[in-house]
């Protein structure tokens, strides 16, 4: 990189030129020069051969919510899945770009990453080609290389680990992102409950994959709380689950989990709680967008 | 004229760029690296730990007051590759913030890291450290979101691993004596904590008297350290508070006995290293 930009600025070799077209020269290296510092010393940067630079084709954005199962395939699994954020500061969709993450981790069966499950991630995305370097989590680095397909909506690869508990093992990942639950959801639960929920996810998580959900709700069946609005410090969805404290006018708080499908089509609910002077918990049942 | 003003602007530009192409490539993809190097063989102690770091605004209203946290400095060539992730204090912009992770570059006694966008909003910090890797001063600035055009001073404190035995009794209730030996994981996790694990003797108390501390419930951010000693017949003693840099003393400013017989008050006190 350096000798190309010397001998772009070796100027004592070149034949005379007239005054408008070293004006132009000067113009053309300039912006030589600015492509190298922008584009060249970014992570992965895009080589440049004899400064006709071919921009790849365009490819769709990965920006989202993720839900990534890993298996491991060499040594103990330091985790079985990965749930939460994937961004681009700054999405061109056309070349290398730089690429975060942060996911919160489920232990695999090493518990190396137990107590620890943040994993911030910074790495590039060319073309279909994500390759993510986790931050150091107590020592641990983990690296994902993976391939997405041409929607950006999955992704599969392999990751690693070096250094600390888990070093050293290795296996597959598949990605899956996961649509904003935003909507109007209804269905009823097992003991004959409805729910009519509406929902908005924050398309920003809080820089630990979790996405905020705001909305209201509709509640028939339960016996003493009938409408609530969601808390959003405490409902969230990161990659499939699904999370909402329903907080009544009174201060009654019912708790529903439960995951959702991949085009946030429809919500399985797994359990739901009150909390307070109505406790009561309900059973399973499904919530479709309206 | 224009031939002599063309070579004295290439010239120009030229030294203008040169240090950013050769030094700038050289960061771990934080951004627009730390500038140029320093010209110096000098070595400077890894930055790695537990850091404090002081936020005054200058321009705009303050999107946090602090920044608690981890920073991993690489001792990979000359350019360090370096992250933190930080738990900011903010009742403003980043008060729905739970973790600002950051990615830069150490280089010399230079620091430069920038944030992943939380809320569209990124977070540039420039400073420069002293020669001890124990302090740093310098800028920071918000683009984007709603802090957007804010900036300030930084001024950063690296605070030692919370690491020994604490001892000291009760501010209320001097009989009670609480021994704690603890051991700081020496690097943090990805959410801007490091694990802590530990005993506990308490003398005085009759409803507990020993404690174990499992890194599940042990944890230090910056100056603050949580903990929760549990023991095995079932009472439990929960302890916040908050530590000097140099973690000799821990202000302990909540202490509760859980347990039969356990006194119900939150006690305070002041543990000193030994």
């Amino acid at each position: 990189m350096t000798d190309r930009y010397q001998s772009s600025s070796a100027t004592k070799q070149r034949p005379e030129v007239g005054s408008r077209q070293r004006a132009q020269r000067f113009a053309a290296m300039a912006s030589l020069t600015g492509l190298l510092v922008v584009i060249g010393c970014g992570y992965g940067g895009v080589p440049i051969g004899d400064g006709t630079v071919t921009p790849p084709p365009a490819v769709a954005s990965e920006i989202g919510n993720w839900q990534v199962q890993a298996t491991s395939t060499a040594g103990t699994s330091p985790f079985i899945a990965l749930a939460g954020w994937i961004y681009e500061p700054k999405s061109t969709g056309t070349a290398a770009v730089t690429t975060q993450s942060v996911f919160q981790v489920t232990p695999g069966a090493s518990n190396c990453f137990v107590s620890a499950t943040t994993l911030p991630s910074q790495g590039t995305l060319t073309g279909r080609a994500l390759v993510l370097n986790g931050f150091a989590v107590n020592g641990q680095y983990s690296t994902i290389n993976a391939t997405q397909d041409e929607t950006a909506t999955h992704f599969t690869g392999t990751y690693s680990v070096r250094g600390g508990c888990a070093s050293g093992t290795a296996g597959t990942v598949t990605g899956t992102r996961y649509d904003a639950l935003t909507g109007s959801y209804r269905g009823a639960l097992a003991g004959g409950q409805t729910f009519v929920i509406a929902t908005t996810q924050d398309p920003y998580p809080d820089g630990t994959g979790y996405f905020s959900l705001s909305g209201s709700a509709t509640v028939i069946g339960t016996g003493c709380l009938t409408g609530a609005t969601l808390d959003a410090d405490s409902s969230y969805v990161i990659g499939s689950s699904v999370s909402m404290t329903l907080v009544s006018a009174s201060g009654l708080r019912l708790t529903l989990v439960g995951s959702f499908t991949p085009d946030a089509s429809s919500i399985t609910v797994t359990s739901v709680q009150i909390a307070g002077a109505c406790a009561d918990s309900f059973g399973a049942g499904m919530l479709l967008r309206q | 004229m224009m031939q002599s003003l063309v070579r004295s602007h290439s010239s120009v530009l030229c030294l203008l760029l040169l240090p950013f192409v050769i030094s700038g490539c050289s960061t771990n993809g934080g951004g627009s690296g730390s500038g140029g190097g320093t010209g110096s063989t000098k070595t400077y102690p890894d930055s790695t730990g537990n850091w404090v770091v002081q936020a005054t605004a200058t321009s705009g209203t303050a999107p946090f007051t602090l920044l608690s946290g981890y920073i991993n400095e690489q001792q990979t060539g000359t350019s360090h590759p370096t992250t933190g992730t930080f738990l900011p204090a903010s009742t403003g912009c980043y008060a729905a913030a739970a973790n600002v992770p950051m990615n830069g570059v150490i280089q010399g006694v230079r620091l430069h890291l920038v944030s992943f966008g939380l809320d569209q909003q990124v977070l540039d910090i420039s400073a420069a450290k002293d020669d001890t890797s124990t302090h740093f001063t310098g800028t920071y600035s918000v683009t984007g979101g709603c802090a957007d055009g804010t900036a300030g001073t930084v001024a950063g404190t690296r605070y030692s691993a919370l690491t020994g035995t604490y001892r000291g009794s009760l501010s209320a209730d001097p009989a009670t004596v609480v021994t704690l030996t603890l051991n700081q994981f020496a690097l943090g996790t990805g959410e801007a904590k490091f694990l802590v694990s530990g005993f506990a003797v308490v003398a005085g108390q009759t409803c507990f008297t020993t404690g174990t501390l499992s890194t599940a419930n042990g944890s230090v951010i910056g100056n603050h350290v949580q903990m929760s000693f549990l023991n095995s017949n079932g009472p439990k003693m929960d302890v916040t508070g908050e530590f000097d840099a140099e973690a000799t003393t821990i202000s302990v400013s909540g202490l509760l006995f859980t347990g039969a017989g356990c006194p119900t008050n939150v006690a305070q006190a002041t543990l000193t290293k030994v």
